[in-house]
């Protein structure tokens, strides 16, 4: 717990959408899993923009606003982090841009695609861990594992 | 999209509160298992003396021992609050405005203010998500909620239920004819 100090061991996985996704959709997202927001990728994989609470609630005043989708909506400063700053300075990071969340966007063969994200759920569930293992599902070794190995094949019964 | 269109209709009734000397732990812990914003902090005359919200609890980190400061040193010492009775377009343009994520509404009764219901971003979110009136039954005045006549029979039955339960599984040894 007082180990996590910088922001690569409490970051979560990134989530991201697409350009023509509805803001109804991204609603629905932001809630089922207790998003900030979510990162808009191009047809590329270029990252063009984010959409997060803010954007859906300055949409919800628009007359339009069951038409707008992604595109329409985000924000097209991506705000980044680097992972090897201390929690609080990533803390007094967002609250000076007036965001709530950050993300680490890496460069690889031409493209700067969303890696992981810390944001104020990250860090409520810091303040509010009683010990480390509350907080075994963040952090840049669990953020890095590829995807799930496939099940092993059932063997050969004799 | 649903058919609500002012404060009252969307809102949920009950704020959770807590006292000043609640730490950032408890509160940041309260937040998360309740998906709220932020809570009122009383005093223990139950005055509102103030707002703790997420804002709060992460400028907590510009401390040395964040988890341990208390409600009444990080609050902001006054409640953001809305009339019921504004269309709910106007209160989203006037929270980002403000830079509010959570707004109260306030009830007065006998000299002291009380909250009594609270919007938030998540509100707004749950309008926009919502496929039919039926997800956002829970919201708004005119949602289904117990009367406190109902909620304290109910804590008096289960207080009841307990105490049967614990004479039940200590039967006294009976001895046969």
């Amino acid at each position: 717990m007082s180990a996590r100090t910088l922001v690569r061991e409490l970051i979560g996985p990134a989530v991201t959408c697409a350009p023509g996704t509805p803001v109804a959709e991204i609603a629905r997202l932001l809630l089922a899993r207790d998003l900030e927001g979510v990162v808009v990728l191009n047809e590329d994989g270029h990252a063009v923009g984010v959409v997060g609470q803010d954007e859906l609630v300055a949409a919800y005043g628009r007359p339009d606003r069951d038409r707008l989708t992604a595109e329409d909506v985000m924000n097209e400063t991506i705000p980044h982090v680097r992972p090897d700053i201390p929690l609080a300075a990533a803390a007094q990071i967002m609250r000076d841009l007036g965001v709530r969340m950050l993300f680490l966007m890496p460069q690889r063969g031409g493209i700067t695609y969303p890696a992981a994200t810390l944001s104020y759920r990250e860090l409520l569930r810091h303040l509010a861990a009683r010990s480390d293992d509350e907080l075994t599902d963040l952090g840049i070794n669990v953020v890095r594992q590829p995807f799930p190995r496939p099940p092993a094949p059932p063997r050969p019964g004799p | 999209m649903t058919q609500r269109h002012l404060v009252r209709d969307l809102m949920t009734v009950g704020v959770l509160t807590c006292t000043p000397d609640a730490t950032v732990a408890e509160i940041a812990r309260l937040l998360l298992e309740h998906d709220l914003e932020g809570v009122i902090v009383l005093d223990h005359e139950g005055h509102a003396v103030g707002t703790v919200t997420q804002h709060e609890l992460i400028g907590a980190y510009q401390h040395e021992t964040p988890r341990a400061l208390t409600a009444a040193a990080i609050m902001r010492e006054d409640v953001p609050e809305l009339p019921p009775d504004i269309p709910l377009i106007a209160a989203a343009g006037l929270m980002r405005d403000q830079g509010w994520r959570v707004v109260f509404l306030m009830h007065n009764a006998t000299g002291i203010s009380y909250p009594a219901a609270q919007l938030s971003y998540r509100h707004f979110l749950r309008h926009l998500a919502a496929r039919s009136d039926a997800e956002l039954a829970d919201l708004g005045i005119r949602a289904a909620r117990q009367s406190p006549m109902q909620l304290y029979a109910q804590k008096r039955d289960a207080a009841r239920r307990q105490r049967l339960g614990a004479e039940a599984s200590t039967p006294t040894p009976r001895e046969r004819p």
